[in-house]
């Protein structure tokens, strides 16, 4: 017993200890967890990208169709107001407005007389340059729900490869002590530890953004609604 | 687009630097070294001994823990201080110090002595033997622990070639668990080696230059105690059989015989105790030679052996 103990002892001092830095971690690794590795870490590097532009962005969007709202309740005349709008309209509601608006003077500009179905066409108008505005502001969120709903399992798949080259290990070494064992476990789950580094801020900046889009999204619907109201009213008046 | 790209790259470049430098390596944990727990195990034999040590009457058992090699280990203060919390657990007898035991380090299985499993035999207990006198050290011992045969499971390091520290418990209180289980807290600090007060009426082990293993375990001399008793026929029929309890003193050759006549050591007198004497000497004459581990022939090279009739009859 004691000589065993004593060879236990020898071989959990001639186990590599200590070196877990990300560097070590990375390159013991076996080859395909590097693969996971590395496209975790590059998946992480774009969502984030993506994350500070949305955040911009809609930060942006928000402060501009309040600036947009102030403005165009503010009594000023519409012709004005598309005027100063129309060659750069800054944010989505100008958008929605200078084509509602554009749409309105090319009906009046032959000196036709305005017909019933200019409403139609001009609510048509508006409900493509909401969808085409919403577009363009969710673009790349998909990505990062994928990242958030696939990174912890592309981690898990780095792990168990880990692992089960680590157990290959241990079964080639015939020893079972903890200090063979550790390692291996280490790296491996250095995997699943980046895919959850890369998927929590993906999910978690997901959904602030879709909730703040969602908001987006009803207040220029509600704003189409109203200008729409607008231009009706304008249409009976004049005919 | 590009520029958030580059904005997220330098930042996780900035972060997996800042954790390759900040996290260098783990830090190692401080496993203390597993301390050993070792455990003697009791054999069949040992129970029957200890079962014969509880017909005696009851007599006032100093049970002593004797500390030794402490002059031989200055260093080990803990363990010193452990087995002397060892010691003071039951009715604190003074520790004595055995230097006869000193020059032979104990083996670690329980090896009582001869004749402690002498005295276990005969349900009269008779301490004190005229050829104690012989030897100093080991008779003041024997006098001053007259009655220790009830072994205890006892502790003791197991990597320490020399006499581990050895609790002897009294009779009346002689399986106590849970007084066990406080000896086996005390056990992982228990490091040093001390010395376990034991009989040490068998001449062999004093000083033996063989070292080691030099004492016979008790089966072993149950197997000699049969191999005579097939040969005895006790003085049945006698009155008073129960009292001519006879002890010889026997001296053996290497292949088993007697080197000399075996000598009477107990004193009496009377028609019926000539007879039993004399059948014991028979007996002895008669069986021998005798098996015995022939490595171990220091042990049994001169041994004491009790022929007690109540012990035969079922007494």
């Amino acid at each position: 017993m004691p000589s065993n103990a004593g060879d236990l002892a020898q071989v959990a001092l001639s186990a590599p200890i200590g070196d877990f830095s990300f560097l070590a971690l990375f390159l013991q690794a076996h080859f395909v967890v590097k693969l996971v590795m590395a496209g975790l870490t590059l998946a992480s590097v774009w969502c984030w990208s993506i994350i500070f532009e949305k955040l911009l962005v809609l930060r942006r969007a928000d402060r501009q169709t309040d600036r947009f709202e102030q403005t165009f309740w503010s009594g000023q005349s519409l012709e004005e107001l598309y005027q100063s709008l129309v060659h750069k309209p800054t944010s989505s509601m100008a958008a929605l407005f200078v084509a509602a608006m554009r749409e309105w003077k090319r009906s009046h500009e032959g000196g036709a007389r305005p017909l019933a179905s200019l409403q139609m066409r001009i609510e048509k108008v508006m409900d493509v340059t909401i969808t085409r505005e919403m577009d363009r502001l969710e673009r790349r969120l998909l990505f990062l729900a994928t990242v958030g709903s696939t990174a912890p399992f592309i981690g898990l798949f780095g792990t168990v490869w880990g692992i089960m080259t680590s157990f290959q290990a241990i079964a080639a070494s015939k020893n079972t002590n903890l200090a063979v064992v550790a390692p291996g476990i280490a790296e491996a789950l250095f995997a699943t530890a980046l895919g959850l580094l890369a998927a929590i801020p993906a999910v978690i900046f997901y959904n602030k953004f879709s909730h703040q889009l969602a908001r987006l999204g009803s207040r220029l619907e509600g704003f189409a609604d109203e200008f729409s109201a607008i231009l009706s009213r304008q249409i009976d008046e004049r005919g | 687009m590009r520029t958030y790209l580059v904005i997220s790259a330098i930042g996780h470049l900035a972060v997996i630097g800042w954790a390759s430098f900040s996290f260098p390596s783990a830090k190692p944990f401080e496993v203390e070294p597993i301390k050993a727990l070792p455990v003697e195990f009791i054999s069949a034999t040992d129970l029957t001994r200890l079962k014969a040590g509880e017909r005696k009457p009851a007599k006032p058992v100093p049970e002593a823990v004797v500390k030794k090699a402490e002059a031989d280990k200055p260093g080990e203060d803990d363990s010193k201080k452990a087995s002397k919390q060892v010691a003071s657990l039951p009715p604190p007898p003074p520790p004595k110090p055995e230097p006869a035991k000193a020059a032979a380090p104990a083996p670690a299985p329980p090896r009582p002595q001869k004749s402690a499993s002498e005295d276990a035999a005969e349900p009269k207990p008779e301490p004190v033997p005229a050829k104690e006198a012989k030897k100093d050290e080991a008779s003041k011992a024997e006098k001053d622990q007259p009655v220790k045969d009830v072994p205890v499971p006892t502790i003791r390091p197991r990597h320490s070639p020399a006499p581990a520290a050895k609790a002897e418990e009294k009779k009346e209180e002689k399986f106590d668990p849970s007084r066990i289980a406080a000896l086996l807290d005390k056990a992982p600090n228990q490091a040093a080696p001390a010395a376990r007060s034991e009989e040490t009426a068998a001449h062999s082990s004093a000083g033996d230059p063989r070292g080691l293993d030099d004492r016979m375990s008790i089966s072993e001399l149950d197997a000699l105690r049969m191999q005579v008793s097939r040969c005895w026929s006790p003085p049945v029929g006698v009155r008073g059989a129960s009292d001519l309890a006879v002890r010889l003193r026997l001296a053996l050759n290497a292949d088993g015989t007697l080197s000399r006549p075996p000598e009477v050591l107990t004193t009496g007198s009377g028609l019926a105790f000539l007879a039993a004497a004399d059948s014991a000497r028979r007996a002895v004459l008669r069986c021998q030679p005798y098996e015995l581990p022939s490595d171990k022939y220091e042990a049994w090279r001169d041994i004491n052996m009790n022929f007690d009739p109540r012990q035969m009859l079922g007494g």
